[in-house]
C-alpha cells in the first residue's frame, strides 16, 4: 500500500510515522480545512504529507511565501470560519511574530493551532532559539508532546483549547520529536467543516485599533488564568510515580523521553510530572505533584523556561519544595540534550559522585551535490574575483545550500544572519563603508524577504553586485515549490512571477547566466564589477535533486590526466576522487552536469562525456 | 532492546535502511522508534539514524550502548565505533581487496565487505539494502520474510524488485560465508 494510502487510512490502523508526519494525520482527524506554511527543517515533512492528501482530504494547503504571509492567510480563514492550521521552523515565528501576538488580543473563530519546530543542537538552523519564550511574549496557550502518538493526539486537543477560548495555540515540537519515528494508532479522520461567522459583527475584535486593543489586553490575561485551572485539558499532563523515588522530576517533550531512559539505565527512582500543557502551566497538577515531592528537578532543553515559572510558582504558594534545573547550573543552557545529560544530572540529585562522558562523534562535513548549480556557480565568481583584482569585497551570503559556500574550498561568505538579509546587510555596510559589496541570495529566499531589501536597497544607492541563485526549488528543506513556476496546489491555480519581471519592476539592472557555463559566469562577472550601482546577475541552473533524466556521465580520460587535482581539491565534487596520481569519477555518483568539463577546472581537457 | 546505530554518507540511503529496519522489527512483533535527520544538503555529509526495537522512549543511542553499527561508509564506521556495548557488531561496507575482511578495533569486531566484488548488480545506491541483508542473516531478526515486506512498502514495484534480489543475495552470501564460516553469534 502506498504512503498516501496507508496515512489516509481508518481508525484504527498503526503506521510507523515521524513526528511531523503525525500531526499532519492529526490535522486530518482534527478537520483543519486550511493549512500554510513555508517551508524549514525540522518542520518541512507536515507540508509534504499535507501537499499530497490535501485535495482527497478536502483541505486547502498552500506554500506561502512567507511564514508571516502564511501566518495571516491561516488567520484570514480561521476568521473565516475554517479550522486553520500554520507551521513552520523556529525562526519562521520570528518572521510571523508580528501577526501572531496581536492575534492572540483578537482571538479566533475556527480553531487555529501555529506549530514551532525548535531545532536545539542547530542541526540546520542559524541559531537555537527557545521559542516557548514566544507563548509568554504573546501569552498564547502552549502544547509539547513528546513523541508522534502524542503529535498526532494533541494535536486534537489544541483545537478544542483553541475553540474553547477563542484563541491561537501554538504547537511546539523540537527536532527530536518532529524527526522521531515510531507506531501511531490512528483515530477516526473527520471532514472539515465550516462555522457560521458573521466577521462584520465582530470588527471592534477583529480591528486592533488601540480604543480595542486595550479592552482585548486584559481579556487575554484573564483567558490564560481561565485555562491554567481547566480541567478538561487534564489528559495533556501526567504524574508517573515510581517505587523509591527520592525526588521528582518536571519535564516535557523531547526531554521526557531521555528522562525515562536514563532512570532505567543509571537505576534511580524518581516520580516524574510531564507537562503537555506549559503554557499557562497547568496550577492544580502542579502544586499537587510539588506539595508530594520536597526535592524537584526541573529538565528541559534551551532556556529555562518551566523552571522560571516553577520557581515563582513555589515562592507563590510559600517555598513548599526545593527546585533545581539550570540556574542553579544543574543542567546546561545549550544544545539538545541526550540520555547522557540527564544522566548526569540524575545522579547528581540522587547524591553519586560519578559522570558519565560522550566524547563527540566526528561525520563528514556536508557538501554541495554533484550536479549542483552552486558549485560552478561559486566556483567561477570566486575565480573572477580574484582575476578582477577583488578578493577583498565583502561578501554577503543568505540561508539556504548555498550558505554552505561559507567552507573551504570555496570560502564565499563573509556574513549569514537570516533570509534576506544578504541584501539588506550588504546594502548597509556598502553605504557605512563606502565599498561595493557582493550579496548572494536563492530563488526562494528572494521571494521570501529579499524582495523588499532589494527595493530599500535600491532607493538607497546601494553600491552592490547581487547574485540571485535560481534552483527552481527551495532546495534545503525538501524542493518545496517557489512563486516562480506555474502550479496548482489545492484550488490554487497559479502562472508563476518571474525574477526577471521583479527586478524590471523594481528598476535593478541584471543579466541572465547559466549556473554551469563558467566562462559566461566569468565574464559577466568581471563586467558587472567594474561598474558601480546596484546590479543583479541571476544564475539559473536547476537543483540536482529535483526530478530528471540522467542522460551521460563524465569519466577522466587516464592518458591525459596531468594529475593537477584541481577538480578535487578546488572544485571539490564529490563524485571525483584521487586515484593514485590521477582523478577518478564515479559514474554513479555523477550527475552529468559537465561543469568540471569546462576548461576552468579541466584545463588539459581530459574529463569526457559518456552518453547513457 | 536492539539499538542499531544505521551511518553512511548522503544520498546511500542511510534513512530508507532505518525505515525498512524499523519497519520490520514492527512486522515482526516488537517495538520499535528511530531518529532521523533531515535538511542542508547532505550529499557526501555523514548521515546518521538510530534504530531501537523494544521499549525505549528516546530514538537516539547513549555511547557504548548500541548492539550493531550498519554502515555503507567505511570512515563513518570507524568514527562512530564508541557508541557501540564491549560486544557489539560493526558490519560496513568497504573497499577491501577481498570481498570480505574482518578487522578488530579496540576490541570491536568489525565485518567489511565489499558487495562490488561479491555481485555486479549492487550498486552505491543499493548498499542500504545489501547491508540490511547481512544483518538479517547474521541476526536471525527482524525476521527476513518481514524485511522483504517492508521493502515493497518504502519502493515501487521496480525498485522494489531490484532490492529484493540485492538483499536476497546479500542473505545468502552472509549464511554461507560469514555465519557459517566464522560462527559469529
Amino acid at each position: 500500500m502506498s504512503f498516501l494510502k496507508n496515512i489516509l487510512s481508518d481508525s484504527g490502523n498503526v503506521m510507523l510515522l515521524l513526528g511531523n508526519e503525525a500531526i499532519a494525520r492529526g490535522a486530518m482527524e482534527s478537520g483543519v480545512g486550511f493549512a500554510a506554511t513555508y517551508p524549514g527543517t525540522p518542520s518541512s515533512e507536515v507540508g509534504e504529507v499535507l501537499m499530497k492528501v490535501a485535495p482527497q482530504y478536502g483541505m486547502y494547503f498552500q506554500y506561502s511565501i512567507n511564514e508571516k504571509v502564511a501566518y495571516e492567510m491561516a488567520y484570514g480563514a480561521s476568521l473565516a470560519g475554517k479550522r486553520s492550521f500554520v507551521f513552520m521552523k523556529h525562526v519562521g515565528l520570528n518572521v510571523a511574530a508580528d501577526p501572531f501576538v496581536t492575534s492572540l488580543y483578537t482571538g479566533i473563530n475556527g480553531g487555529m493551532v501555529v506549530m514551532t519546530a525548535d531545532d536545539p543542537s542547530m542541526f540546520s538552523s542559524q541559531n537555537e532559539q527557545d521559542n516557548r519564550r514566544y507563548a509568554d511574549l504573546a501569552h498564547a496557550p502552549m502544547i509539547e508532546p513528546s513523541d508522534p502518538q502524542e503529535a498526532k493526539d494533541f494535536l486534537k486537543i489544541a483545537y478544542t483549547l483553541s475553540e474553547k477560548y477563542s484563541l491561537p495555540v501554538l504547537f511546539r515540537t523540537t527536532t527530536r520529536v518532529s524527526h522521531m519515528r515510531a507506531p501511531v494508532v490512528f483515530g477516526e479522520r473527520i471532514k472539515p467543516e465550516q462555522m457560521d461567522v458573521r466577521i462584520k459583527d465582530e470588527r471592534s475584535r477583529f480591528s486592533s485599533v488601540p480604543s480595542n486593543a486595550r479592552k482585548l489586553k486584559p481579556e487575554l490575561t484573564h483567558k490564560m488564568a481561565l485555562i491554567s485551572d481547566d480541567r478538561e485539558f487534564n489528559s495533556l499532563n501526567k504524574i508517573e510515580n515510581f517505587p523509591g523515588s527520592k525526588f521528582g522530576i518536571i519535564t516535557s517533550g523531547a526531554s521526557y523521553n531521555y528522562v525515562r531512559d536514563s532512570l532505567d539505565s543509571a537505576g534511580i527512582g524518581a516520580n516524574i510530572l510531564k507537562l503537555g500543557l506549559t503554557n499557562p502551566i497547568p496550577t492544580g497538577i502542579t502544586e499537587e505533584f510539588m506539595r508530594e515531592n520536597g526535592k524537584i528537578i526541573v529538565i528541559e532543553e534551551l532556556d529555562p523556561y518551566l523552571e522560571t515559572k516553577i520557581r515563582v510558582f513555589n515562592d507563590h504558594l510559600g517555598k513548599i519544595t526545593e527546585i533545581h534545573g539550570k540556574i542553579d547550573q544543574m543542567l546546561p543552557w545549550s544544545h539538545e540534550y541526550s540520555e547522557t545529560v540527564v544522566m548526569n544530572a540524575l545522579l547528581k540529585m540522587d547524591g553519586q559522585d560519578r559522570e558519565i562522558k560522550d566524547e563527540p562523534i566526528k561525520s563528514a562535513p556536508p557538501d554541495f551535490c554533484p550536479g549542483c548549480p552552486h558549485r560552478s556557480a561559486f566556483f567561477s565568481i570566486r575565480r573572477a574575483l580574484k582575476m578582477a583584482g577583488k578578493n577583498d569585497l565583502v561578501l554577503s551570503s543568505d540561508i539556504g545550500c548555498y550558505s554552505l559556500s561559507y567552507y573551504e574550498p570555496y570560502s564565499m561568505a563573509d556574513i549569514i544572519l537570516d533570509m534576506g538579509a544578504s541584501i539588506s546587510v550588504g546594502a548597509g555596510i556598502s553605504l557605512a563603508s563606502g565599498k561595493k559589496t557582493v550579496a548572494f541570495i536563492g530563488d526562494s529566499t528572494f521571494f521570501h524577504s529579499g524582495i523588499t531589501a532589494a527595493i530599500n536597497a535600491k532607493r538607497s544607492g546601494a553600491n552592490m553586485l547581487l547574485f540571485i541563485l535560481d534552483n527552481s526549488t527551495t532546495a534545503m528543506t525538501g524542493q518545496e515549490p517557489t512563486p516562480e513556476f506555474p502550479l496548482t496546489i489545492g484550488q490554487e491555480d497559479f502562472s508563476g512571477i518571474s525574477i526577471e519581471s521583479i527586478l524590471s519592476g523594481i528598476q535593478i539592472p541584471f543579466s541572465v547566466v547559466d549556473a554551469f557555463d563558467e566562462g559566461k559566469i566569468i565574464r559577466e562577472t568581471i563586467s558587472s564589477l567594474k561598474e558601480d550601482g546596484f546590479k543583479a546577475i541571476i544564475v539559473r541552473g536547476e537543483c540536482a535533486l529535483l526530478p530528471h533524466k540522467k542522460e551521460r556521465y563524465f569519466t577522466v580520460n587516464a592518458q591525459e590526466c596531468r594529475g593537477c587535482m584541481n577538480c578535487t581539491v578546488n572544485f571539490h565534487c564529490p563524485a571525483i576522487s584521487e586515484d593514485g596520481n590521477i582523478a577518478k569519477i564515479n559514474p554513479y555518483e555523477c550527475d552529468g552536469c559537465g561543469a568540471c568539463a569546462e576548461v576552468y577546472v579541466c584545463p588539459v581537457g581530459a574529463i569526457r562525456e559518456v552518453k547513457l | 532492546m536492539k539499538a542499531y546505530r544505521i551511518v553512511g554518507r548522503g544520498g546511500q540511503g542511510v534513512i530508507t535502511a532505518g525505515k525498512i529496519l524499523s519497519q520490520s522489527i514492527l512486522l515482526s512483533g516488537e517495538k520499535s522508534i528511530m531518529s532521523e535527520i533531515h535538511g542542508l544538503a547532505q550529499r557526501g555529509g555523514g548521515v546518521v539514524t538510530d534504530v531501537k526495537s523494544g521499549e525505549a522512549h528516546s530514538p537516539t543511542i547513549r555511547e557504548g550502548t548500541a548492539d550493531f553499527i550498519i554502515s555503507m561508509d567505511r570512515n563513518e564506521a570507524m568514527w562512530n565505533l564508541k557508541i557501540l556495548k564491549k560486544n557489539g557488531l560493526c558490519i560496513t561496507v568497504s573497499d577491501v581487496k577481498e570481498e570480505l575482511g574482518e578487522s578488530s578495533i579496540n576490541g570491536i569486531k568489525c565485518i567489511e565487505i565489499n558487495p562490488e566484488l561479491i555481485h555486479e548488480n549492487v550498486n552505491k545506491r543499493s548498499y542500504n539494502i545489501f547491508i540490511l541483508g547481512i544483518l538479517c542473516a547474521l541476526e536471525d531478526f527482524p525476521e527476513k520474510d518481514n524485511v522483504l515486506k517492508a521493502i515493497d512498502e518504502n519502493f515501487s514495484e521496480k525498485v522494489a524488485a531490484i532490492n529484493r534480489e540485492v538483499f536476497n543475495m546479500a542473505y545468502s552470501f552472509a549464511m554461507e560465508n560469514i555465519k557459517a564460516e566464522k560462527n559469529i553469534k
